[in-house]
């Protein structure tokens, strides 16, 4: 049974001990590891499941997926079955219509990348996304519009169009909906935001879809900071292509995923080639494989694959999506009541007010650096307690939005996941009112 | 590291108090045309993105205005940009490029516009940071070539007005 905790929160303590970080001491005391937002910690599982491709199996792989037929390898067909068991696992997560739409990448950014360079956008087409977007949802485009100025010899095109958010830096429908226009080829917009956490609801997604779909277009979701934390439907969104990294959701490092509708990765032109893209090749030419094969280019991450799986698993199977969404919410409730009272001229938290539209995320901003940094030290020095300070690849916006008042680097992130309880966030609300209500006694030449 | 009194009283009053959810203090919101002249300083430890940026707009003769960035993270740097700021606006630009920041004797004026106690290291070094800064904010300015910015002695956390007295 699930034990409320005075927040509300499903009690997920029991889970703590699958994670072995969190048996670390230092000084004496265990972590505090409130940077989930950034990498979670990982359970004990998928370390196994890492480690099992290379105790058992530790070969070159190549599934049915990607049109490898018989390979009459011991190792090799054990590895093809859990090569597909995790992609059917991601197929399942996302609610794709089939295995072929899911295709490894490293991380959300190579995936993005992967959609930006292979769609075939012409001078005149438009990319467009909010003006908070991840750089790993900016620069690509970014990029695009360089390479499609030069084709055009026009230094002026612009390729890459934002709107705006709302002013509590929410997502604002009724603006993203009328910057859709003819020219909109893509419309590219994070699910939930690094910065502030500040979600777009199923039904905007669908709303934009819709919309985006009417005048030919495709939508890309971001979806780093949505899919480790609330139940995504690709085909229920009516989404085209969705972008994830395992390692914000107890997952390996360097493992990805880029869905794509299956028409959509047919006409996509491949972006890493080379061995293991292809069918067949002669001295001057080269049948690619269907997708998702002619992505993923070289020998892949097994381990990681294996590792994906075992995080989905944990995260879905083991915890359960709707409980992790329950204790985000819950912790971020009692984080937001503590943190709201104690703003002041000099200390305020970003995004909307109501912390359930900010999924698990808590971001404090101060008009001088110090107090961040002082909040950031003692939270470390006396506590062990980690979170994320700086511009969390969000520079762009935070640029045009504070750089008036020079506070636009003056974030500091709280950011929690599954194993988290509230009397971590009781030790950061401690930390937080010491440091904010005598900002002076915690000045550090630093 | 502690941060000396001197400091400490002028971040408090002038720095942080000035301050806010949206304002800057004055010397350190953007200046409302292009700047003629710039440069960038790495001078904190730790902290924010660890630099301080000087932008600036003058004429063949003088320094017409100046601002600075940075993530107001380092009291010091702080108290002593906005000193020099101070003393830099209106002032000709061969005054500023003759200054040797590194000679500990040509920042008297700059310790007594901080305000005692003292004339403390932590102060010390920040000056010879922005001041070493402006000067090549002032050569980017004039389109000329500024030399590599030299090495700055840590501070000891001494007030060198102590130091002065062994001799
Ligand atoms: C919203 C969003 N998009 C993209 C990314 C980039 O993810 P990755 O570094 O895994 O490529 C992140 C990572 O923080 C993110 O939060």
């Amino acid at each position: 049974m699930l034990l409320p905790m005075t927040s509300g929160a499903p009690d997920l303590s029991r889970f703590r001990a699958d994670f072995p970080a969190l048996a670390r001491l230092r000084r004496g005391r265990p972590p505090i590891y409130l940077n989930n937002a950034c990498v979670t910690l990982r359970p004990r599982p998928v370390v196994e499941a890492i480690t099992r491709y290379y105790e058992a199996f530790p070969t070159c792989g190549g599934g049915r997926a990607e049109g490898v037929r018989h390979l009459h390898s011991w190792f090799g067909e054990e590895l093809r079955e859990e090569e597909e068991r995790a992609r059917e696992a991601v197929r399942d997560l996302l609610g794709a219509a089939d295995v072929s739409e899911i295709v490894w990448t490293r991380n959300t950014t190579e995936a993005i990348n992967l959609v930006a360079r292979g769609l075939r956008l012409e001078p005149g087409d438009e990319v467009l996304g909010s003006e908070g977007e991840h750089n790993s949802n900016l620069v690509p485009w970014l990029e695009v519009q360089r390479r499609l100025r030069e084709r055009a010899g026009d230094p002026e095109l612009v390729v890459r169009r934002f709107f705006d958010l709302a002013d509590d830096g929410g997502f604002d429908v009724a603006k993203a909906l009328a910057a859709i226009g003819p020219r909109t080829r893509v419309l590219a917009v994070s699910h939930a935001s690094s910065l502030d956490g500040s979600q777009v609801s199923d039904d905007v997604v669908r709303a934009l879809a819709r919309r985006v779909h009417e005048v030919g277009g495709v939508l890309l979701l971001d979806a780093a900071q949505s899919v480790p934390h609330r139940p995504v439907d690709v085909c229920a969104l009516g989404v085209d292509f969705l972008a994830f990294s395992f390692h914000k959701m107890c997952g390996p490092s360097g493992m990805g995923v880029l869905y794509g509708r299956r028409a959509h990765l047919d006409a996509l032109e491949p972006f890493i080639v080379g061995g293991d893209t292809v069918a067949d090749t002669w001295v001057d030419a080269v049948e690619y494989k269907a997708p998702p094969g002619r992505f993923e280019g070289g020998l892949q991450d097994y381990a990681g694959m294996l590792g994906a799986r075992a995080a989905i698993e944990y995260v879905t199977k083991t915890v359960g999506l709707d409980q992790v969404r329950a204790h985000d919410l819950a912790l971020n409730a009692y984080l937001t009541e503590r943190l709201q009272p104690l703003e002041c001229d000099h200390f305020w938290l970003l995004g909307p007010r109501d912390a359930a539209e900010r999924g698990g995320v808590v971001t404090m901003a101060s008009s001088v650096g110090a107090i961040v940094n002082a909040i950031e030290r003692e939270a470390d020095e006396r506590h062990n307690l980690m979170l994320r300070k700086g511009m969390f690849c969000v520079n762009a916006y935070l640029h045009r939005r504070h750089d008036r008042t020079g506070t636009a680097s003056n974030n500091l992130r709280a950011s929690v996941y599954l194993y988290n309880t509230e009397a971590e966030c009781e030790v950061l609300c401690d930390v937080v009112e010491q440091v904010v209500k005598n900002p002076l006694d915690h000045l550090d030449d630093e | 590291m502690a941060v000396s009194t001197a400091v400490r009283t002028y971040y408090a009053e002038r720095i942080f108090a000035q301050s806010g959810r949206d304002e800057a203090p004055p010397n350190f919101r953007p200046l409302d045309v292009e700047p003629t002249g710039r440069f960038t300083v790495e001078g904190c430890r730790g902290g924010g993105k660890n630099v301080l940026e000087i932008q600036l707009t003058g004429d063949d003769d003088r320094v017409t205005d100046l601002r600075l960035a940075c993530g107001l993270c380092n009291p010091a740097m702080y108290a002593c940009a906005d000193v020099v700021a101070d003393w830099a606006r209106g002032r000709d630009l061969a005054g500023i490029l003759a200054l040797d920041p590194l000679d500990v004797g040509n920042l008297t004026p700059f310790f007594e516009r901080l305000g005692g106690p003292g004339r403390p290291d932590d102060a010390r070094e920040k000056f010879q940071y922005v001041l070493l800064a402006l000067q090549r904010a002032v050569l980017d300015h004039r389109r000329e070539a500024a030399p590599p910015m030299p090495e700055i002695g840590e501070h000891t956390g001494r007030d060198l007005d102590d130091e002065d007295d062994e001799d």
